[in-house]
């Protein structure tokens, strides 16, 4: 086998997967999930060999003759997320063998879902902007298709059309960026575009990291483009551990990190981004608290450590978001598809129709509470390491107001994440349904990334060695100097605070209940998600009637009259020259006198 | 002596005929003054520039046509008699746009 | 040469063929139909690189015949496009409306179109021009869906078209005035010679034909009802072929005037086809009528053609040639599936639709791809046109036309997905449960060759775009290296 293409096996074989399924279904459709299955495992064995792959040179194809090389380009940035498709992907499709079994078309979910894994990889491998971008799409365009899966419910299929419309607003953002990008170095490869795009003018490299932040605002559903994303939880729960999770809302943190470069040179912009980070951060977890659906719950919870990542690019801590990107990711999906177990056995995302579920579901209950206690960052598990080393960065660079900011968000982070853990599966039972222990083809996966969430951070070494290795600075530690530094810094102590405070209020929260007593208007605007859905729900209607307005107005008066006064007109015209023609004798006459007068006098003048 | 006044009067008077009279052939006869004021302008005309022979023979192609005019209209009223037995201008109305 | 004659009048020998059919022998009529759009397709793949037919008809006139890249992706998409609509009309048993005279009236529109593709002489490209109108305004009038409205919107469509054309009458018998020929190969070399006031005049006069088939604000109004009053097969070859030729004027006639002259031009056309963007993206929007609401999104997409044009960059310029077969194919198969299920649901308002994917699982497919080729969404084809005349409207200077036609995409996602929302997905009511409908064979056949063609050359656009390239080459406007 050929070394120097395994990145493109690593795409084109679930790109196949996706191609082949249809036609599989057609003839064989029982096979679907196990060949699926087969695929992704096939995928995710080629992406033990990309590590070894970092820093190779490879091959590049003309998509555009004459107009655009594509190829691709092995950093540890680019193959970080890359493989998190590849083997998080496997695992949920290993899940969705049980979770999906009752569906119908299922066809449509697999190849979409094998579609999704090519693009991640396809976009994150990619060498140029011009792939990046339409990968990017790609992306969207799954993620709206698996929203609205199950399209017979209203709910879901709008929800997909609200995720693709508010992610399109940011990826027109990227798309100017990109273009401007080429406008003035006139090529689209990355590695060119950010080394001469040192030399465009303040003001547009302003523009271009404006757009570079819509883009990543849109897809990794940061303030204010938020809004998708909790909706988005109408798909099937493994395609919310692995577009909503791991993978697709990802992509905004990666480009930011990818584009690190160009944004430093625009100094006013980098504040914005740690603003946007540390207040969606504050949002996510604040919504998160007092949601009671509990993949809404964990939507939010997405939305805030995404701003932490954001936050983190933004004060310069690259290796620091995409570490954490790579724990949350691990974490996330695992609470997410522990969700995903609960709600397959008890037909409900309330939480509140919950509890007491630990004595029938301990596997599920146990990795969840590994994967909250990773959210909330307990030391020893990776979140405590990644989120602590984005503490750290803030507090270096000086930013102290998003510091605070972020402080008072894992504040609260480490109160839900007790708080959900707690009503889903301790206490007292409050439903009486039947409930058992999800089979092993869902329980398994959970297994493997609850051990993931305990031990990823120690994979922090290879990670940074390679890191340097490809020419991103960073500092080059392994664990054990990961372990030292971390519990000797001062984000540490910050982190303790936070975590205990946490753990205080989650335990005294019933005593805490007169403070909603004293701001039931807070309260209020906290359950309607601080009114950005209403803000845009009423922008739109704005937009309907405007447009419903210039039709009936301008549309049907305006424009339909002139055509019609231009009939009238020319009828108008015709009927008055009508009466020259009196059909009388006499008036004929007198033309003719008339027009011999003219011309006699036309001659003899 | 000068004959312009003439050829100016026969062709006021038929201008009047033509325009003012309803009868057919009232009208005819304000054509006849016409041609005649015509012929008489160019035979002044002709005697006004010495060249008489060429006066001549145009004068008798303009007499020539005259005649044909006559007897092409003098068809028309008879034709418009036959159908409506009358030759007054005001029942010719079907041309009425 | 003798190629070049028969592409030309086997439209035309066609027709009279067909015509002379007698009225009951309808699927003979189809079939013959059929089979001489099928031979002008497949006679374009065949025809080497670059081919001229020169005869002279004194006083400057001349008719010239001439085949290369441009004309090539001209000929296939007119061809393919009145390949599907008679693929289309074809059915079992065929509407007592499918006459013979139907089918001959498609074959001269398609005559007319092809002549207006190989004419290389003004007057001749003219004379074409007018004949492809005609057998449209006669096929929009008779075979009609509103038989109250159909003399007005006939009767619009006609005079404003025409109103179009005979202004480009005026510019190009200015030309022959001034200049005393209408051979568009002699004129490049003369037009220069020209004061640039003239010039400039004489383009904008010029275009205005195209500005009209293009239905740019605010001569869009007969576009509308034109498409939808009448019925499917017809509004197909009004979206496939007539649409097509619009854009190929474009192409072919902005290298032909001096770049001075044109670049006058190109501020006041940014501006219309950001108005036809954002006013017809608008009317898409809030219309209850799903075939309108089409009608208005290809008002909107004609926007993003003149878009393309009117920034005179190579980038520009290509993005639209590549649209003359992205717009044909991915509007003929939305209308086309949308189509189907407005037949089953015997209703185009978008309030009465509403689940339909269950029930029309290919459609739904098919509506969803065309849909996401309307966007510029990859990995469908309408996704490269859009790009390129993105980068060509970033590449020429002006940002914030620019950005503004970006903006201009959101509206159109908003509509298309809207659309699709209401059409396909949601519940599906009560008294249209049902099983799966298949749609018939023709149908089928048609969608199928649609979504491959979106699909395949959205993934690999290469060999389309070679062809882009070469007729841009030909015209003087290179590309990339």
């Amino acid at each position: 086998m050929n070394l120097q293409a395994i990145p493109l096996y690593l795409l084109l074989v679930p790109l196949a997967g996706a191609a082949i399924v249809p036609l599989l279904n057609f003839f064989a459709s029982r096979a679907v999930p196990l060949f699926s299955v087969l695929v992704g495992l096939v995928t995710a064995v080629i992406g033990f060999f990309l590590p070894g792959e970092i820093g190779a040179k490879t091959f590049s194809i003309e998509w555009l003759p004459g107009l655009l090389k594509t190829g691709f380009q092995l950093d540890t940035l680019s193959v970080v997320p890359a493989l998190i498709a590849t083997w998080i992907g496997f695992l949920t499709l290993i899940y969705s063998l049980g979770y999906m079994k009752h569906e119908e078309n299922l066809s449509r979910y697999y190849s979409l879902t094998l579609l999704f894994i090519a693009s991640m990889i396809g976009m994150s491998l990619a060498d140029n902007f011009l792939t990046l971008f339409f990968f990017w799409e790609v992306m969207g365009v799954c993620s709206y298709a698996l929203i609205g899966f199950f399209y017979k419910d209203p709910k879901a299929a709008s929800a997909g059309v609200k995720a693709f419309l508010t992610t399109r607003i940011g990826d027109i953002g990227l798309l100017a960026a990109i273009l401007t990008i080429y406008a003035f170095t006139g090529t689209f490869s990355i590695s060119q575009g950010l080394a001469e795009g040192s030399k465009i003018a303040l003001p547009f490299l302003n523009f271009i990291a404006f757009g570079f932040i819509l883009g990543a605002v849109g897809k990794s559903a940061q303030l204010p483009l938020h809004v998708w994303l909790p909706d988005a939880m109408e798909a099937p729960t493994t395609i919310s551990a692995l577009i909503h999770a791991a993978t697709m809302v990802n992509a905004g943190v990666y480009l930011l990190a990818r584009v690190y470069p160009l944004l430093s040179l625009a100094p006013s912009w980098l504040v914005v981004i740690q603003w946007i980070g540390a207040l969606t951060a504050l949002l996510g977890s604040l919504l998160a608290s007092f949601h009671n659906d509990l993949k809404r719950i964990l939507a939010y919870s997405t939305i805030s450590q995404l701003g932490y990542m954001v936050l983190a690019v933004g004060v310069g801590g690259v290796f620091a978001s995409q570490f954490h990107l790579f724990s949350h990711a691990i974490f996330k999906a695992l609470l997410f598809l522990c969700a995903g177990a609960v709600i397959h056995e008890l037909k409900t995302r309330d939480i509140r129709e919950m509890g007491g579920l630990w004595k029938f579901m301990p596997v599920t209950g146990t990795t969840f509470l590994i994967g909250a206690l990773a959210l909330m960052g307990l030391p020893v598990l990776n979140g405590f390491f990644s989120k602590d080393m984005i503490l750290e960065e803030a507090l270096l660079s000086g930013s102290w107001a998003p510091l605070v900011v972020a402080s008072l968000a894992a504040l609260l982070t480490a109160y839900y994440s007790l708080r959900t853990t707690a009503v889903v599966f301790w206490g007292k039972r409050r439903t009486s349904a039947h409930v058992k222990e999800a089979p092993a083809v869902m329980t398994g996966p959970l297994t493997v990334l609850a051990l993931g969430s305990l031990v990823s951070w120690a994979l922090v070494g290879p990670l940074t060695s390679s890191w340097i290795r490809t020419g991103l600075g960073a500092p080059q530690i392994n664990w054990l100097e990961l372990l030292k530094e971390t519990f000797s810094s001062t984000a540490f102590l910050i982190t303790v605070c936070v975590i205990v405070l946490g753990f205080l209020i989650f335990y005294y929260r019933r005593s805490l209940s007169w403070v909603k007593e004293k701001i039931p208007g807070f309260f209020k605007a906290v359950a309607v998600g601080l009114g950005f859905d209403i803000f845009y729900g009423w922008l739109s209607q704005q937009i309907y009637s405007t447009s419903g307005f210039l039709n009936s107005f301008f549309e049907e008066r305006v424009m339909e009259g002139i055509n019609k006064a231009t009939g009238k007109g020319s009828v108008a015209l015709s009927t008055s020259s009508r009466k020259m023609q009196t059909g009388d004798l006499h008036w004929n006459l007198l033309y003719i006198v008339i027009a011999l007068i003219v011309i006699l006098g036309l001659i003899l003048w | 002596m000068n004959l312009w006044p003439f050829v100016f009067v026969l062709f006021a008077l038929g201008i009047f005929c033509l325009l003012t009279r309803r009868n057919l052939i009232k009208i005819l006869i304000g054509l006849e003054l016409l041609s005649k004021g015509a012929t008489l302008a160019l035979i002044w005309s002709g005697i006004l520039r010495n060249s008489l022979s060429y006066t001549q023979s145009l004068t008798v192609i303009a007499i020539a046509i005259e005649v044909m005019v006559v007897a092409v209209f003098l068809a028309l009223v008879y034709a418009f008699h036959e159908k409506s037995s009358s030759l007054d201008t005001d029942d010719m109305k079907r041309l009425k746009g | 040469m003798v190629e070049l004659l028969i592409l030309q009048f086997l439209p035309l020998l066609g027709a009279l063929i067909v015509l002379l059919l007698p009225r009951e022998k309808k699927e003979l009529a189809a079939v013959l139909a059929l089979l001489t759009s099928l031979a002008e397709l497949v006679l374009v793949f065949f025809l080497p690189e670059k081919l001229t037919v020169y005869l002279g008809l004194g006083l400057g006139v001349t008719m010239v015949l001439a085949f290369d890249q441009l004309t090539a992706i001209a000929l296939i998409t007119l061809s393919g496009a009145s390949v599907f609509s008679i693929l289309y009309s074809l059915r079992k048993p065929l509407g007592h409306e499918r006459t013979p005279s139907f089918y001959s009236l498609i074959l001269l529109v398609l005559f007319g179109t092809v002549g207006v593709s190989l004419a290389r002489d003004l007057i001749q490209f003219y004379v074409f021009w007018e004949t492809m109108l005609i057998p449209a305004w006669a096929l929009v009038v008779n075979w009609n869906d509103d038989p109250q409205k159909v003399r007005y919107t006939g009767l619009k469509f006609f005079i404003i078209t025409h109103i179009g054309a005979v202004l480009t009458l005026i510019s190009i018998l200015w030309i022959y005035s001034l200049l005393g020929t209408t051979n568009m190969f002699v004129l490049q070399g003369l037009l220069p010679g020209l004061p640039l006031s003239t010039l400039i005049a004489m383009a904008a006069l010029f275009f205005m034909a195209f500005i009209v088939k293009l239905a740019i604000f605010p001569f869009h109004t007969w576009l509308p009802d034109a498409y939808t009053t009448s019925s499917m097969p017809v509004t197909l070859v009004l979206v496939g072929m007539m649409t097509a030729v619009g854009i190929y004027g474009f192409a072919r006639f902005i290298p032909f005037f001096p770049r001075e002259a044109v670049s006058q031009l190109s501020l006041p056309f940014l501006i219309a086809s950001l108005v036809n963007m954002f006013y017809g993206g608008a009317m898409a929007l809030q219309e209850k009528n799903v075939k309108r609401l089409i009608a208005y999104s290809s008002m909107s997409q004609m926007g993003y053609v003149l878009f393309g044009f009117a920034t005179l960059v190579p980038l520009g310029i290509s993005g639209s040639v590549f649209n003359i077969v992205n717009q044909a194919v991915t509007k003929l198969v939305l209308f086309t599936s949308v189509g189907l299920v407005a037949e089953s649901a015997s209703t185009w308002r978008i309030d009465e639709l509403g689940g339909w994917a269950k029930r029309h699982p290919f459609a739904a497919v098919c509506a969803s791809a065309s849909m996401l080729s309307l966007l510029g969404a990859p990995p469908v084809l309408g996704f490269w046109p859009e790009f390129l005349t993105f980068s060509g409207g970033f590449s020429f200077g002006n940002y914030v036309v620019a950005s503004l036609a970006l903006v201009g995409s959101v509206l159109t996602a908003a509509y298309g997905l809207r659309l699709v929302r209401f059409v396909f997905f949601g519940p599906l009511r009560k008294e249209n449960e049902g099983p799966v409908i298949r749609p018939s064979w023709n149908a089928s056949l048609a969608l199928a060759a649609g979504l491959l063609i979106l699909i395949v050359f959205g993934i690999y656009p290469a060999p389309a775009f070679q062809l882009v390239r070469g007729a841009l080459n030909l015209l003087g406007i290179p590309i990339g290296g």
